[in-house]
């Protein structure tokens, strides 16, 4: 990885966009500019790990956990991001996001990073601080969970 | 064998992503980026930005000339002008919106503070044909609407003709979407000005922001907040700095007087009965007057309260100017139940300006000012002071001579934690005349021990009566090697004085661009490569120390392991950048970390593994294919056998996808008897079962 910009033209909205929707939009785009802008103050050590963008990740995600936001920043997010209006989705769709919702907030994650964001189960792992079967038993919870509150049966 | 769709999950949750506008990302990216203080990654390189380009300046010079007269094509004024106004040569760089506020005023005379101008620019160029080095840039920021202003020229005043005031008219019709502001970069030619120049937006300007707006914008910083013996409802104002000098070391003895920016801010101080937490300020609410306007500070308490004795407080802020003159009265409400009748003070407030001073001719000493004054150290001593700059440590030498050292140093990224953005105090041995930081230092801080460039620099220092003056520029390093010094030593910090030590959540109360370094009652916690600063019980053992909970601070250390959780515990020492970021820890207790490693596993027991079906083939030689169809819960590698009792007839490894069915085809050597099983166990611990099935044997 050359510089912070070349992950950011990589990673930025693949991250905003799958952390968007396990939490609210802005305060994921918030998040995930300030964990790049915190890799670009420290890319002489960030630029040399193994997996730079998994460290931008990982601190975006403890942002987003921890509840911090910047709030001078607001109205600059708000420029970058459009979350989609209910207006636009099927009433499914509407349910999907109101169950992945009610999820608790780590395994939402878990479900974003690796069915939006198409990150494998170890990255998932690795971003959340978690072993890779804690992961897999998130994920397997959450899709009971989604299953039971929209309504399908879960047996096969 | 049935086959299932495709997992809709993903695509499902495509549909709820929201949209990004990576342009608008990319702006704001690159401009967080300049303010964190890296401005060299979009500017050209310096040799393009500072070179004279000959053609933008040969082209400007051919535009005067012998005489200086302005050019023909320039406006000419009349007569009855001429003693009030000229139109000098100037030259329009730029008309672009902006984020400064309007009516406010930057200026720049090299190329730090061009690129600090340029910063709020909603696109700032990546090249700007100006040579700093003989232009002086302006950036009048006004308000419009979607069609700028023009630029016509200047209303020059003064008893020097040193007040420079632009003057704008309108191009067409008014536009559109009112509320832009736009900036306006202008270059003069240095050598038109004399020793100084203040350029004033003019009283008519469309600045948009006017006095009758019910609070005076965002723009307002507290900058000390102390306990203090004065009466309750006492209201004061400063404009200058000697009128800031007059009232402060009465009014806050000990206490450092803060460096403020008089062109573009002025001072206010209200005293207040309060409690042991102090309030937050979190607006100005105004109203009209007959002559001008009213504001009234509302402060809050913070969360939680406090339940203490009575305390006086005084709240000094930092507030800016308005872009028009104006008449304020400050006004702090009566209070029955401390009894203290109301109380205002009205002030003319002079508009915002940016004032240039050339620097001085080169036979003339550079006038420094001095930020802190403090006792004179006997000769041969060393005492500390606390500043904003952090603390000092001044010493007298034999000879009489003074230096001023900083008492902390930045740390290199700490080699066993990974964790960058750590300080260290500096220790005074009196019998070695040494000091201790990273490395020894002899009395005038050259290193004895480490390299030259990790030097105790510090600040000019001069003898003032019976006191000592430290002034805001640097020192140059002591030429020389470093005296012959013993390489051990009795370093302490006992002396060291490192101010008044505030509680974490009193940190909000002050403002978020507060600059410099505090003492601060709480520990740093650096976990998951992020540094918090929060308070911690440094007496629970490692394994069960807490993290950062409940109130906490965020900072700018990091560190680059982040499978490490490190604690520093307090007091610390933190440096806040003018971004309100603070950028460096001193830790004044212990240390701690902890390898937290992975997690313990999962179960493997707990994975499910659904066998869906199973079709069994049989061969006149009687061995068999069996293929059992599988839906697995999550990835994991399985082993899929088919067993007899305890006798495995064959089996085969896969790697399973969560969702995604499976066939999985074994290759079973005797498909007869009865008794067969299909078994699914993990491939990493057979020993553990995931689903099991009958089998019917072949005839």
């Amino acid at each position: 990885m050359t510089d912070v910009t070349e992950l950011f033209e990589r990673d930025y909205e693949r991250l905003v966009r799958s952390l968007g929707v396990a939490f609210d939009a802005a305060s994921a785009a918030d998040a995930v500019q300030e964990a790049f802008i915190q890799a670009d103050r420290g890319w002489t050590h960030v630029g040399t790990l193994d997996d730079p963008a998994g460290w931008v990740r990982r601190v975006a995600v403890n942002r987003l956990l921890n509840g911090r936001r910047d709030r001078a920043r607001r109205r600059d997010i708000l420029a970058i991001v459009r979350p989609v209006a209910d207006a636009d989705l099927t009433p499914e769709l509407i349910d999907l996001r109101r169950a992945v919702a009610a999820l608790p907030s780590r395994m939402r994650a878990a479900v974003c990073l690796h069915y939006l964001a198409d990150l494998s189960i170890d990255d998932v792992a690795a971003t959340l601080g978690v072993s890779p079967g804690t992961v897999k038993s998130n994920l397997h919870d959450a899709r009971i969970r989604l299953r039971q509150q929209l309504g399908e049966v879960s047996d096969v | 064998m049935s086959e299932r769709s495709p997992d809709t999950l993903a695509t499902q949750l495509q549909s709820l992503a929201p949209t990004v506008d990576m342009d608008a990302a990319r702006r704001l990216f690159d401009r967080d980026r300049i303010e964190q203080g890296d401005r060299r990654r979009w500017l050209l390189p310096a040799a393009v930005i500072a070179l004279l380009v000959a053609g933008v300046v040969g082209i400007w010079a051919l535009a005067r000339d012998n005489d200086g007269v302005v050019p023909a094509d320039r406006v000419e004024p009349t007569d009855e002008e001429a003693e009030s106004s000229r139109t000098p040569s100037f030259d329009v760089l730029l008309v672009v919106e902006t984020t400064a506020p309007a009516g406010s005023i930057q200026t720049a005379t090299n190329a730090d503070e061009l690129s600090t101008a340029l910063s709020p620019l909603a696109s700032p160029p990546t090249e700007l044909e100006v040579d700093v080095e003989r232009a002086v840039v302006g950036v009048f920021n006004v308000e419009g609407d979607a069609c700028p202003l023009e630029l016509i020229g200047f209303d020059i005043s003064g008893v020097e003709n040193n007040v420079w005031s632009p003057r704008f008219q309108a191009t067409q019709e008014a536009c559109d979407n009112i509320g832009l502001t736009w900036a306006f970069v202008v270059a003069f030619d240095r050598a038109v000005f004399g020793p100084s120049v203040t350029f004033v937006m003019p009283s008519d300007s469309p600045t948009g922001s006017s006095i009758d707006e019910s609070e005076p914008g965002d723009e307002f910083e507290m900058i000390a907040v102390e306990a203090t013996a004065l009466p309750f409802g006492t209201i004061r104002v400063a404009q200058s700095a000697d009128e800031l000098a007059a009232w402060w070391n009465d009014d806050l003895p000990g206490i450092a007087r803060p460096v403020v920016d008089f062109g573009r801010s002025f001072v206010a101080s209200f005293t207040l009965p309060d409690d042991a937490c102090p309030d937050v300020l979190v607006q100005f609410r105004g109203e009209m007057a007959t002559d001008g306007v009213v504001w009234e500070p509302q402060f809050e308490p913070p969360p939680g309260g406090c339940e203490q004795p009575l305390i006086t407080r005084t709240y000094v802020v930092r507030i800016a100017r308005p872009p028009l003159a104006s008449r304020i009265t400050l006004r702090l409400p009566a209070d029955a139940v401390f009894d203290y009748p109301a109380n205002e003070l009205t002030v003319d407030v002079a508009p915002s300006v940016a004032t240039i001073e050339f620097g001085p001719e080169e036979d003339e000493p550079a006038a420094t000012e001095h930020f802190l004054r403090t006792n004179l150290p006997p000769t041969g001593s060393a005492k500390s002071v606390m500043s904003i700059y952090g603390p000092i440590w001044v010493v007298r030498h034999e000879d009489g001579s003074l230096s001023a050292l900083p008492a902390v140093v930045r740390m290199p990224p700490d080699e066993d934690t990974g964790v960058t953005g750590l300080g260290r105090l500096v220790a005074w041995d009196a019998a070695t005349r040494t000091f201790a930081g990273r490395w020894l230092h002899d009395e005038f801080g050259r290193a004895v021990n480490g390299p030259g460039s990790d030097d105790l620099v510090g600040f000019e220092a001069g003898i003032d009566g019976d006191m000592v003056a430290i002034h805001r520029s640097d020192r140059d390093r002591i030429p020389g090697d470093p005296l012959d010094v013993p390489l051990a030593g009795d370093h302490g910090l006992l002396p060291l004085d490192l101010g008044d030590m505030l509680a974490l959540d009193m940190l909000p109360t002050l403002s978020s661009r507060f600059a410099g370094w505090r003492l601060l009652d709480a520990s740093l916690v650096v976990e998951q490569g992020v540094g918090t600063l929060c308070v911690v019980d440094s007496g629970v053992p490692v394994p069960d120390l807490a993290t950062c909970d409940g109130s906490w601070v965020e900072t700018q250390v990091t560190s680059a392991q982040p499978d490490i959780t490190s604690w520093f515990f307090g007091p610390v020492l933190a440096e806040t950048d003018e971004f309100g970021e603070i950028i460096t820890v001193a830790p004044l207790g212990g240390q701690a970390s902890r390898n937290d490693g992975p997690p313990p596993e999962v179960p493997l027991g707990d994975i499910e593994v659904v066998i869906d079906d199973v079709v069994s083939e049989c061969n006149p030689t009687n061995t068999g294919t069996v293929i059992v169809t599988l839906l697995p819960g999550w990835t994991v590698d399985v082993l899929v056998e088919v067993a007899a009792g305890s006798t495995s007839l064959g089996s085969t490894q896969v790697s399973l996808q969560d969702g995604q069915v499976t066939d999985v085809r074994v290759e079973v050597a005797d498909r007869t008897g009865d008794g067969q099983v299909v078994i699914v166990r993990s491939a990493v611990d057979p020993a553990v079962e995931y689903a099991s099935a009958p089998l019917s044997g072949c005839p």
